[in-house]
């Protein structure tokens, strides 16, 4: 029965191999102050060391970007301080074409508006379904007008694909 | 469901490897085939019994593979049970598609779609006010049109700028579910948008 095991072995380990292949996903993580953006706002966000801040008295929208590795995003996260009770953080996936003429969104997620605090949104969420060839992958939160010296803020995103 | 999952089974399958190298290794085995010719010789019917018990693992093996692979590419579920398991990712990985291969799929979903009248109805007043009021100096909602699932709208803008200023606000109530969107011309944009508990469906690899 010396053979018998001799395959047993090599088609275990082969399926093991098989399954250990399957369960890859990359993760690329960043931090708001060096990997997110502002855009299309009229009133300034900045990066405060590692931050992505907004001290402004109007709202500020962050694209964090992330390297294009996968398919579809299976799992976002980004780590947010909202300050104020009267607005909200909220944060969406999206995976664009190259040139953003087209791409999947993801379901968003909020703070809420009378929430203030530190809080991670995303999590257990639902990521985009398909992905776009050649494209990229980022996270957009738009952050609510400042309601304290410290703003609104991003302070990690990551961005998992399949 | 997800990759998670997968790498359970994928170390159980290894330690399962392991296991039955360690049995195969251990000094108070039966002699296998190779062991015994070279102990001595062997009779036909000897091999033939040996070979037939070969036979037999092989099979239950390959059975055991085709289920657990069943499993693990799992075929898409319906949208009723998509609903309950919204916060898990999709079982197997996409390959990336293009823009014309995602529209024209999700424009052959929408049209096989049933109406659900009452829900279509009240998304689609709600949509009209969200772009009144977030789209900006010049835009306007060509048409929306919403089914069961999900809705699709054409949007015109004043320019390039002021779409890729509201394609940033995708992700606002109404339009918090998630979707695709596509820029048409300088200034148009479609969009599929989804209903709560109702993720676009997967584009099938061209």
């Amino acid at each position: 029965m010396k053979m018998s095991r001799a395959i047993s072995l090599g088609v275990g380990g082969l399926l093991g191999l098989l399954l250990i292949s399957n369960a890859w996903a990359a993760t690329t993580a960043g931090y708001g102050g060096t990997g997110c953006r502002q855009v299309f706002s009229a009133s300034s966000g900045f990066a405060d060391g590692v931050i992505a801040r907004n001290q402004s008295s109007s709202s500020v929208t962050f694209v964090c970007g992330a390297a294009q590795l996968g398919g579809a995003i299976s799992k976002w996260r980004v780590s947010v301080r909202d300050t104020t009770p009267v607005g909200q953080v909220t944060c969406f996936a999206q995976a664009s074409s190259e040139f953003d003429t087209g791409g999947f969104v993801s379901p968003s997620a909020s703070s809420g508006v009378t929430f203030t605090g530190n809080i991670a949104l995303g999590a257990g969420l639902a990521g985009t379904t398909s992905s776009v060839a050649n494209g990229s992958k980022n996270v957009t939160c738009t952050m609510p007008a400042n309601g304290s010296y410290e703003g609104s803020g991003i302070a990690s995103f990551s961005i998992t694909e399949l | 469901m997800g990759s998670g999952w997968k790498l359970g089974w994928g170390v159980l399958g290894v330690a399962a490897a392991l296991v039955l190298a360690a049995i195969g290794l251990h000094p108070r085995a039966k002699p296998g085939p190779v062991e015994s010719l070279r102990a001595g010789p062997s009779t036909t019917v000897d091999n033939r019994a040996e070979l037939a018990a070969v036979g037999r693992d092989l099979s239950l093996m390959r059975a055991e593979l085709a289920g657990l692979k069943e499993r693990v590419y799992q075929a898409p579920l319906p949208a009723s049970a998509r609903e309950e398991q919204i916060t898990e990712p999709p079982p197997s990985a996409p390959e990336p598609v293009t823009l014309d291969a995602a529209q024209v799929h999700f424009d052959q979903v929408f049209q096989q779609e049933v109406l659900d009248s009452s829900w279509a109805r009240a998304e689609e007043a709600s949509i009209g006010e969200f772009v009144k009021r977030e789209g900006g100096d010049g835009s306007s909602l060509e048409n929306v049109t919403c089914r069961s699932s999900m809705c699709r709208m054409q949007l015109r803008f004043s320019d390039d700028r002021s779409r890729d200023a509201f394609k940033l606000k995708l992700g606002t109530p109404p339009l918090n579910n998630g979707g695709f969107y596509r820029e048409q011309g300088e200034t148009g944009l479609v969009y599929f948008a989804a209903r709560a508990g109702h993720p676009l469906a997967t584009v099938p690899a061209e």
